[in-house]
C-alpha cells in the first residue's frame, strides 16, 4: 500500500499514453460484452417456456397454415390440458420501419396459455369483449406513442388492406425474453375480413407433464402424418431455439470479431506497457542502487499494467451493463431481454486479468532482470 | 578493523572481444567517520571502486568488506536489502525520479523498511531539514535548482541513515556556487553527524574539503595524501 | 535525399515492440475489412438479383414475395400487355413465380435448420432472369417431380447432388441441375415448375409475376396502369 504512491506516479507520467490506454481496454471490453450478450441472449430465448407448452407448425414449412379442424382431434388427445391457436398477420404500422410482431389468436385460450403475460384484470376484460381490440406489449406504448383506448392502423401485407384496431390492454411479460413488443388481436375480426375462416398458422398446446412431451407430439404428428397438411410438433423450447439456430454463424462471427478485437487491444496495451518501460531503464537502475529488489520491481509494474487493465474493465464492463438498459436495447426484437449476463462479467474479468498479465510480463520481467551497472552506465 | 576493506581485489571487464583489466590486486582501507576523495584520470577505476563497496559490482576475484559484512559474496537479493540500509549513493546526474515530489523521492529508500508512515515523514523532514530544503518538499525535481537537486539525492542518500556515503562525480553538473554549498553540506555530515564519505571527483576544490585523498592511476593507488590540516 | 535508412534502422533496432504494433494495426484493419466486405456482401448480393430491365408484380400491399398473392387470371392479364417484350420464340417474357420458404437441415449439423426459399418458375423464367445459367445437369422435365438447386446450396445442405433425392412438402424431388446466377440471391434457391409447387404449398396462386419490359423508360408509364388492379 505504501507503494502506492510510486505505482501512481507512474501512471501519471504520461497521463496522455494512460488514458488512452485505459479507454482502449475499455472499448474493447464494451464490445466484448456486447457481442458475448448477443450470444447469451439468444441462449437465454432458446430456454423459454419449458416443456410445458408444445408448438404444432406445418410440416412443410413455418409459412404454411393448418386447418382449424385439427384443434379438436389435438385437444382429445389424452395428457393435452390445454390448446390455443395463432396466425401470423406481418402487418406494418406508419412508415412500417419499426419491426413489431402481430398476430390474431383465440383470445381467451391464449391469454391462458400464457400467464406469463401480466395484465391489469379490468384491461384484460375490456380486450376480451372487444372484437377489434388488440393487446398490446408495454414496449409499443413508448416506441409508437400509443395509448389505451386509442386506434391504430395497421397495413396488412400478406393480407391486405388497413386494419384498424382499439388498444385495450398491455401486457407485461414477467419473462424478458419473452419479448414486450407484441400486438395481439381477436382471430374473428381476422376470420370476418379475410372472408374465410378455418386456419390457423400453428398451435400451442399444453399438456400435464413435460416429461409426456415426446410422446405427444409424437401422437399428434402420427395424426396428421398422412393428412393434406402433416405436422410437426416439438417443445416451444424447440421451436424457440430453431429460431436461434437461424442465427448460426452470426454467434461464430460475433465471438471471432470480439476475440480480433481483444487481442488487438492486447497488442496496443502490451506496446504502451514496453514503450513506457523503455524510457524509464535509468530510474529502474536508480531504483536498483537505492536498494529495491528484482522482485519488488517486477510487482510494481506488473501492478501499473494491472491497474489500467483493470479500470478498463471497470468501465467498459460497467459501461456496456449500464448502457444497455439505458437505452432499453432489444435488437429491434429480436433479441429479447437483451443484458450482460453475469457470466459475460466474469469472462470480461478474466480476459482483463489475462491482459495485465500479457501486457505487464514482459515489461516487468525485463525490469527484474535488468543490470544495474550497465544501465547506469546508460544513464550518465 | 577498518569500515571498508578492500583486499587483494581484482576486477576486469569484457568490452566485445576486448578484455580490459580494471583493478589487479588492489588493496585499501577507509576508515570510519572519514572523508575521502578519489580522484586519478578517466579509466583508473574510480567509478568502478565506488560500485564495488556499494555492491553493484562484483570483484573477479578478491574481497570487499563494509562494517564487517563481506559484499562481494552477497547474492543479488541480498545485497539489494543490505544497500537499502548501508549505502546512500548520489551520481553526478542527480538521478531523481521526476514523477515524484522532494519528499517522495526522499522517501523512496524507507519504503522499503518497516517504518511506519508517521516515522516515515518524520525522517523525510529531518532529512530535509538537513540539507536545508524543508521549504522544497513538494516539489518537482523540474522545479529545482541543480544544486537543489543534487542537495535532495544527498537527502535521499541520507535518509536511511547509512553505514558509509559514496558520491560519483557529486559537483560535476553544477555550478560554482552549488558547488560549493554541496561541499560544505557533506563537509558538516562528516564533521557534525561522523558520516563516513567518500567521493569520486575531479574537481580539486573538492578534493581540498575531504579530509584524505586517494590517486588512482590504471587500477593502481598511487599516493595517498592528507589534507593539510583539519578544517 | 531523404536518409530511409535511419528509419528502416530504427525500427529493426526493436522488433518485438515494432511487430506487435504492425500485428495490432493489422488484426484492426482486418476485422474493419471484414465488417465492412459483409455489410458490402448484403448490398450487392440483393442489388445483382435485381436487374433493372425487368418489373416484378406484387399484390397490393405486400413488403415482400413471400407476402404477395396473385392469381392465375392477374397473370394472363400481364402476358397480354403491350409493355411486355417478346422473346425470340414469340411469347411475352413473362414469368409467374411461386415463393416458399422450407426448412432444410444443413450438412455440418443436421441439428440446425435453415429457411430455404423454394421458387416455382415456368419455360420463360430462365429468359427473363437472364442472368441464370445451368452449369450441370438439365433442366427440370415439365410434368415430373423434379428440381434445380442453386449454386450457393450444394454444399451446405445434403442430398443435393445430381440425381439424389431431396423431400420436403411430404413428395421426394428429384435434382436434375444446378445453377448458377451471376453471384446473387438466386443461387441460395431451389427452382422447380410452379405446376408441381401449387399443389403442395399454396395452390393455385402465384407470389410474384416478372416480365421484360419492352422499353426500360416505360416503367412510369406501366406502374400507373397497374394501379387499379387490384388482386
Amino acid at each position: 500500500m505504501k507503494y502506492l504512491g510510486l505505482v501512481l506516479a507512474n501512471l501519471g507520467r504520461h497521463k496522455l499514453r494512460t488514458v488512452l490506454t485505459i479507454l482502449s481496454v475499455a472499448l474493447a471490453l464494451f464490445l466484448f460484452a456486447s457481442l458475448r450478450s448477443v450470444t447469451t441472449t439468444l441462449a437465454a430465448t432458446a430456454q423459454l417456456g419449458g416443456a410445458r407448452r408444445l408448438v404444432t407448425t406445418n410440416a412443410t414449412g413455418i409459412v404454411f397454415v393448418l386447418p382449424l379442424a385439427y384443434g379438436n382431434r389435438i385437444k382429445a388427445l389424452p395428457g393435452v390440458t390445454g390448446l390455443s391457436w395463432a396466425n401470423w398477420f406481418g402487418g406494418r404500422y406508419g412508415d412500417g420501419k419499426t419491426f413489431f410482431a402481430n398476430f390474431a389468436v383465440d383470445a381467451e385460450s391464449y391469454l391462458k396459455m400464457y400467464p406469463e403475460f401480466i395484465i391489469p384484470d379490468d384491461q384484460r376484460a375490456a380486450f376480451l369483449r372487444d372484437r377489434t381490440g388488440a393487446l398490446i406489449g408495454k414496449r409499443l406504448l413508448r416506441q409508437f406513442g400509443w395509448k389505451v383506448g386509442q386506434n391504430v392502423t395497421l397495413q396488412g401485407t400478406i393480407f391486405p388492406g388497413e386494419w384498424t384496431f382499439t388498444v385495450d390492454a398491455v401486457y407485461t411479460p414477467s419473462d424478458p425474453s419473452l419479448g414486450d413488443d407484441a400486438l395481439v388481436f381477436h382471430h374473428e375480426y381476422f376470420d370476418e375480413r379475410i372472408g374465410r375462416a378455418g386456419i390457423a398458422g400453428w398451435y400451442i398446446v399444453e399438456i400435464d407433464d413435460p416429461a409426456h412431451a415426446p410422446q405427444i407430439a409424437k401422437s399428434i404428428d402420427d395424426m396428421f402424418r398422412n393428412s393434406s397438411a402433416a405436422t410437426k410438433t416439438g417443445t416451444e423450447k424447440e421451436f424457440q431455439a430453431s429460431f436461434a439456430t437461424m442465427w448460426g454463424n452470426v454467434s461464430f462471427l460475433m465471438s471471432t470479431i470480439g476475440l480480433a478485437v481483444v487481442f488487438a487491444i492486447l497488442l496496443v496495451t502490451a506496446n504502451a506497457m514496453m514503450m513506457s518501460a523503455r524510457e524509464r531503464t535509468g530510474e529502474i537502475a536508480v531504483l536498483k542502487t537505492v536498494g529495491f529488489s528484482d522482485r519488488l520491481l517486477f510487482a510494481l509494474i506488473m501492478v501499473e499494467a494491472g491497474a489500467m487493465a483493470l479500470t478498463g474493465a471497470a468501465l467498459g464492463l460497467g459501461g456496456a451493463k449500464l448502457f444497455y438498459p439505458a437505452i432499453s436495447f432489444n435488437g429491434a426484437g429480436f433479441l429479447p431481454g437483451f443484458k450482460v449476463a453475469t457470466s459475460t462479467l466474469v469472462v470480461g474479468g478474466l480476459v482483463a486479468l489475462g491482459l495485465m498479465l500479457a501486457s505487464g510480463l514482459v515489461p516487468a520481467l525485463r525490469a527484474a532482470q535488468l543490470p544495474i551497472v550497465q544501465a547506469l552506465r546508460k544513464v550518465e | 578493523m577498518a569500515l571498508v576493506e578492500i583486499r587483494d581485489v581484482y576486477k576486469s571487464f569484457q568490452r566485445d572481444t576486448q578484455k580490459i583489466d580494471v583493478f589487479t590486486g588492489l588493496t585499501l582501507d577507509i576508515e570510519a567517520g572519514s572523508f575521502t576523495a578519489l580522484m586519478g584520470p578517466s579509466g583508473s577505476g574510480k567509478s568502478t571502486l565506488l560500485n564495488l563497496i556499494a555492491g553493484l559490482d562484483k570483484p573477479t576475484r578478491g574481497s570487499v568488506t563494509v562494517g564487517g559484512a563481506q559484499v562481494s559474496a552477497m547474492s543479488a537479493s541480498q545485497l539489494a536489502a543490505w544497500r537499502a540500509s548501508n549505502i546512500g549513493f548520489v551520481f553526478q546526474s542527480f538521478n531523481l525520479l521526476p514523477v515524484l515530489t522532494a519528499y517522495q523521492n526522499v522517501e523512496l529508500p524507507l519504503l522499503l523498511t518497516r517504518l511506519s508512515s508517521r516515522e516515515r515523514t518524520e525522517r523525510v523532514k529531518l532529512a530535509l531539514d538537513v540539507v536545508g530544503l524543508a521549504d522544497r518538499a513538494d516539489h518537482y525535481p523540474r522545479q529545482l535548482s541543480g544544486g537543489q537537486e543534487q542537495r535532495t539525492a544527498i537527502a535521499r542518500a541520507i535518509v536511511a541513515d547509512p553505514t558509509v556515503m559514496l558520491l560519483d562525480e557529486p559537483t560535476g553538473q553544477l555550478d560554482a556556487k552549488s558547488s560549493q554549498e554541496v561541499l560544505a553540506l557533506l563537509q558538516r555530515l562528516n564533521n557534525e553527524f561522523s558520516k563516513t564519505i567518500v567521493i569520486v571527483t575531479h574537481d580539486a576544490h573538492a578534493a581540498e574539503r575531504a579530509k584524505t585523498t586517494l590517486h588512482l592511476e590504471k587500477g593502481d593507488l598511487i599516493e595517498k595524501r592528507a589534507a593539510a590540516g583539519v578544517r | 535525399m531523404i536518409p530511409i535508412v535511419y528509419n528502416v534502422r530504427s525500427v529493426v533496432q526493436r522488433p518485438v515492440s515494432t511487430a506487435l504494433t504492425a500485428l495490432g494495426v493489422g488484426l484492426v484493419v482486418a476485422v474493419f475489412i471484414g465488417m465492412l466486405a459483409l455489410a458490402n456482401g448484403f448490398g450487392a448480393a440483393l442489388a445483382k438479383t435485381g436487374s433493372d430491365k425487368n418489373v416484378i408484380i406484387l399484390r397490393k400491399g405486400a413488403d415482400s414475395e413471400l407476402s404477395s398473392g396473385l392469381g392465375r387470371d392477374v397473370a394472363s392479364l400481364i402476358a397480354s400487355d403491350p409493355h411486355v417484350a417478346m422473346g425470340a420464340d414469340g411469347k411475352p417474357l413473362v414469368s409467374p413465380e411461386v415463393y416458399v420458404l422450407i426448412p432444410l437441415a444443413k450438412s455440418f449439423d443436421t441439428t440446425q435448420i435453415a429457411n430455404v426459399v423454394v421458387r416455382g418458375i415456368s419455360e420463360q423464367a430462365w429468359q427473363v432472369r437472364n442472368n441464370v445459367t445451368v452449369t450441370e445437369g438439365q433442366k427440370p422435365t415439365s410434368g415430373r417431380a423434379e428440381i434445380c438447386v442453386g449454386s450457393r446450396l450444394t454444399k451446405r445442405f445434403p442430398h443435393t447432388g445430381i440425381g439424389q433425392t431431396l423431400h420436403f412438402a411430404g413428395r421426394d424431388w428429384t435434382v436434375t441441375c444446378h445453377f448458377t446466377a451471376a453471384g446473387s440471391a438466386f443461387e441460395s434457391e431451389i427452382w422447380g415448375e410452379n405446376e408441381q409447387f401449387m399443389p403442395v404449398f399454396r395452390g393455385e396462386v402465384f407470389q410474384s409475376i416478372s416480365f421484360r419490359l419492352k422499353d426500360p423508360g416505360a416503367f412510369r408509364r406501366r406502374s400507373a396502369r397497374c394501379r387499379p388492379t387490384s388482386a
